[in-house]
C-alpha cells in the first residue's frame, strides 16, 4: 500500500450517456447520470454511498475503478489519475482499487476452481508462481474463513455466502488501498449476512483497507460505515459522519428514506412518523430544473424550481444541498 | 389470530419433491382483513406453500398430503379447469418481478380488463371502465392515459400496481403476495406496503405475504410463520414474535439484523452453517447443526409445535433454554 493519506479523492466529476446520434441519425437525449460530485475516502474509512435505483451511484463506482470515462473531473486513487490515465497506468491503479459486486454467482467463472479464480490476479501481476502462489491462496481463503483445501472446488459447490467469501478472497488478493462493494450483502440471505459484515470488518481492522460500500440499506450503513453519502440524481443532496447523519437527518429526500425502510421492530416501525414520498424518480435524461429533488419534495417552494442549492457546511458538520433544511 | 372464523386455512400440507418432505406438514390460518406473513431464508418452502394455494405447483412437485380451504372448498382437490374458475376470483396471487409478469406486447388495460372479462363476461367496454376504476383504486394518477401504456412505458413501482390491479378486480378474498417488494426501491416499496395496508382495510382481502425481510413483517403483518427447511419453527402474533421469539432460530434471526442501538462495527450475532438442503434432511429437527442449544434428542426426534399460549407455538425442544440464545446473542 502507498502512504497517500486519502486512498480516494474525487473532484468535480460528471458522466454523461449519449446525445450523440443514433444508428438512424437522431440525436437522443442526454443521460446525465453524474453531476459533479466531490469525495474523499481516508485510509482505513467506510463510506456508504446510498441512493435508489438511477441515482448513479452504479455509474459513479464504474468511473471510479476506470470502467467508464468521465466527461469532466478528476479521480485519483492514492494520488494516482485515473482520468485520461493509459492502459499501463489503468492496470497499475487497479491494483490498488477493486471491486465485489452483489451476486457472486454472476462474479465467479463457473469452469475454474476458486483456487484459480483467487490466484490469477497474483498470476497476471507476476506476484507469485508455484508454490508461493499455492500458499497465498490458502492464506487468503483462510482470511476469509475457508478452507485451503477448499482451493480444489468448483463455484457450484458452494453456498451463496461461501462464493461472496471466494469473491472478497480474490478482490483483496492484491492488498487494495481501496475495495468498492455494490450491495454486497443484498443477494444473500438474511443469516448469511451477519457474517459477511462481520468479515469486512474484521479484514478492515487486520489490512486497513478503504470501503466505498453502495447500498439501499440504511440498517446496514449504520452497522458499518464511518461516514453516509446521500446520491439523488446524480449529485451529492447530504453528506455527514455516522453519528450525525442518523441522528440528526437534515435533507427532505434523507429523512424520505429514513422512514420508507422497514424498521424490524413492529413497535418501532408502527410507531414511526411517516415521510412517503409521492411520485417516482424523475429520469436522469430530463432532470427537473433548481433544485432536482422538488418535483417530490413537500418542502418546495418557488426557489427550489429555480436555483439549485450547493451543498453546504451546517454547524454539526454535515454538508446538505436544501434550500430548507 | 382469528382461529373461530377463518377465511383460508392450510391444514398439514406436505409436499413432495424427488422423495424428501421440501414443506412439511404446515399448517396455518388467515382471516379476512389479516396479514399473514410466512417468512423464511431461500429453500425453507415459503414459495411452494404459495404455489400450492394457487394450483401452480411445478410437475416435480407433488403434494401428499394435507388440504387448503377456502371457506367450504379444498383448493388443493380441485382440477385444473375448476382451478381456472377460482383463481383471480377467489384467489390471487401478485409476484417480485412485475416487469416479468406482465405482458411486454399487450397494453395494460387491455391486461386488466383481461382478468374482469375472463370471469364476468362482460362487454369491453364495460371491463375497461372496471379497469379504469381499480387504476384509481391503487393510486395511479391519469389512469386513462395509462391504461394504453405498455409495461415498458411504466416504472417498477407502476408495474407492481397495475399487477395488484389484475389480481384484485374480481375482488378475490384472498391475496398471496410473493416477495411484492423485494424488486422495488425503498421509496416505493414503502408506498406498495401502505397501498397494501389500505386494500385489506377497505376490502377485507386477507393477505399471505411469502417475504424475507423482517422489516416488511414488522410493518404490516398480523400473524408470522417462521419457516426453516421445509417446516414451520414458529407461529405466532407478530409483536409476540418479536418481542418473545421462542424458537432459536428466531432469535437468532432477529439478532443477526443490525439494530439502531447497536455499537458501530460490533460483531453481529450470526448463524453459522448454511440451510441444509433437502437430501440433507435428517429425521430430528432440521436445525439441529445450526443450533446452539441442540442436544441428542434434537438430532433424533422431531419436535412438535407447542403451544405457549396466545397463538403462539414453536417447534423446540428446549423453549425453557431459550435465555441462552439471548446470551449468546448478546
Amino acid at each position: 500500500m502507498s502512504d497517500h493519506k486519502n486512498v480516494l479523492e474525487i473532484r468535480d466529476v460528471a458522466v454523461h450517456f449519449g446525445g450523440r446520434g443514433g444508428l438512424l441519425g437522431k440525436s437522443g437525449p442526454v443521460v446525465k447520470a453524474v453531476n459533479g460530485v466531490d469525495l474523499d475516502i481516508a485510509r482505513g474509512e467506510t463510506v456508504a454511498l446510498v441512493g435508489e435505483s438511477g441515482c448513479g451511484k452504479s455509474t459513479l463506482s464504474n468511473t471510479i475503478v476506470g470502467l467508464q470515462a468521465p466527461i469532466s473531473g478528476s479521480v485519483r486513487i492514492s494520488g494516482d489519475e485515473v482520468v485520461g490515465a493509459n492502459r499501463r497506468q489503468l492496470n497499475d491503479i487497479r491494483r490498488k482499487v477493486q471491486m465485489i459486486f452483489q451476486d457472486p454467482a454472476l462474479s465467479l467463472d463457473p469452469r475454474s476452481t476458486v483456487g484459480a479464480t483467487i490466484g490469477e490476479p497474483l498470476i497476471v501481476r507476476g506476484v507469485a508462481r508455484g508454490r508461493a502462489l499455492k500458499e497465498r491462496v490458502a492464506t487468503l481463503l483462510q482470511q476469509v474463513g475457508l478452507r485451503p483445501e477448499h482451493a480444489d472446488r468448483y463455484p457450484h459447490q458452494f453456498s451463496g455466502g461461501q462464493r461472496q467469501r471466494v469473491v472478497i478472497a480474490r478482490a483483496l488478493a492484491l492488498e487494495p488501498d481501496l475495495l468498492i462493494c455494490d450491495e454486497p450483502v443484498s443477494a444473500l440471505d438474511v443469516s448469511v449476512r451477519a457474517q459477511i459484515l462481520n468479515l469486512l470488518v474484521a479484514l478492515q481492522k487486520r489490512t486497513g483497507v478503504s470501503y466505498l460500500f453502495v447500498s439501499h440499506d440504511l440498517g446496514v450503513v449504520r452497522h458499518i460505515c464511518d461516514r453516509v453519502v446521500v446520491m439523488y440524481l446524480g449529485r451529492f443532496v447530504e453528506m455527514a459522519d455516522r453519528d450525525t447523519f442518523f441522528a440528526n437527518p437534515k435533507h427532505p429526500y434523507t429523512k424520505a428514506l429514513m422512514s420508507a425502510v422497514p424498521e424490524a421492530d413492529p413497535e418501532v416501525q408502527r410507531a414511526k412518523q411517516r415521510f412517503i414520498l409521492s411520485g417516482e424518480l424523475p429520469s436522469p435524461s430530463n432532470i427537473p430544473s433548481g433544485c432536482a429533488f422538488h418535483t417530490r419534495c413537500p418542502l418546495a417552494t418557488e426557489i427550489c424550481l429555480k436555483e439549485r442549492p450547493e451543498l453546504t457546511p451546517r454547524a454539526d458538520g454535515a454538508r446538505v444541498a436544501c434550500h430548507h433544511a | 389470530m382469528d382461529a373461530a372464523n377463518p377465511l383460508l386455512s392450510v391444514d398439514r400440507l406436505t409436499i413432495d419433491i424427488g422423495g424428501a418432505n421440501v414443506v412439511d406438514d404446515i399448517s396455518f390460518t388467515v382471516a379476512p382483513g389479516k396479514v399473514m406473513a410466512l417468512v423464511g431464508e431461500s429453500g425453507c418452502g415459503k414459495s411452494l406453500t404459495s404455489y400450492a394455494m394457487l394450483g401452480l405447483l411445478p410437475p416435480a412437485a407433488i403434494r401428499t398430503a394435507g388440504r387448503i380451504m377456502l371457506e367450504n372448498t379444498d383448493l388443493a382437490a380441485l382440477s385444473e379447469r375448476q382451478f381456472r374458475k377460482a383463481r383471480g376470483k377467489d384467489i390471487s396471487i401478485i409476484f417480485q418481478e412485475p416487469s416479468a409478469s406482465l405482458d411486454p406486447l399487450t397494453t395494460v388495460g387491455s391486461q386488466i380488463a383481461e382478468a374482469y372479462r375472463v370471469h364476468h363476461g362482460v362487454s369491453k367496454a364495460e371491463a375497461y371502465e372496471k379497469a379504469r376504476q381499480m387504476l384509481v383504486d391503487v393510486g395511479i394518477p391519469d389512469p386513462t392515459r395509462r391504461l394504453d401504456q405498455y409495461p415498458f412505458e411504466l416504472s417498477g413501482g407502476m408495474c407492481q400496481r397495475i399487477m395488484i390491479s389484475i389480481a384484485l378486480i374480481c375482488g378475490p378474498r384472498v391475496l398471496v403476495a410473493d416477495e411484492p417488494t423485494t424488486a422495488l426501491d425503498v421509496t416505493i416499496q414503502a408506498q406498495i406496503l401502505d397501498l397494501m395496508k389500505k386494500l385489506v382495510a377497505d376490502r377485507g382481502t386477507a393477505i399471505v405475504l411469502i417475504t424475507h425481510d423482517m422489516g416488511v413483517v414488522a410493518d404490516i403483518a398480523d400473524d408470522v410463520a417462521v419457516m426453516y427447511a421445509g417446516r414451520i419453527a414458529e407461529i405466532a402474533p407478530v409483536h409476540d414474535l418479536f418481542r418473545q421469539p421462542k424458537h432459536p432460530y428466531t432469535a437468532l434471526l432477529l439478532a443477526s439484523v443490525p439494530k439502531l442501538d447497536d455499537a458501530p462495527k460490533a460483531d453481529l450475532a450470526t448463524i453459522e452453517g448454511t440451510v441444509p438442503t433437502p437430501n440433507e434432511f435428517g429425521v430430528g429437527c432440521r436445525f439441529t447443526e445450526r443450533c446452539p442449544l441442540a442436544t441428542d434428542k434434537c438430532r433424533t426426534e422431531q419436535p412438535p409445535l407447542f403451544d405457549c399460549g396466545g397463538g403462539h407455538r414453536s417447534a423446540c425442544w428446549h423453549i425453557d433454554r431459550l435465555a441462552e440464545i439471548h446470551e449468546v446473542a448478546a
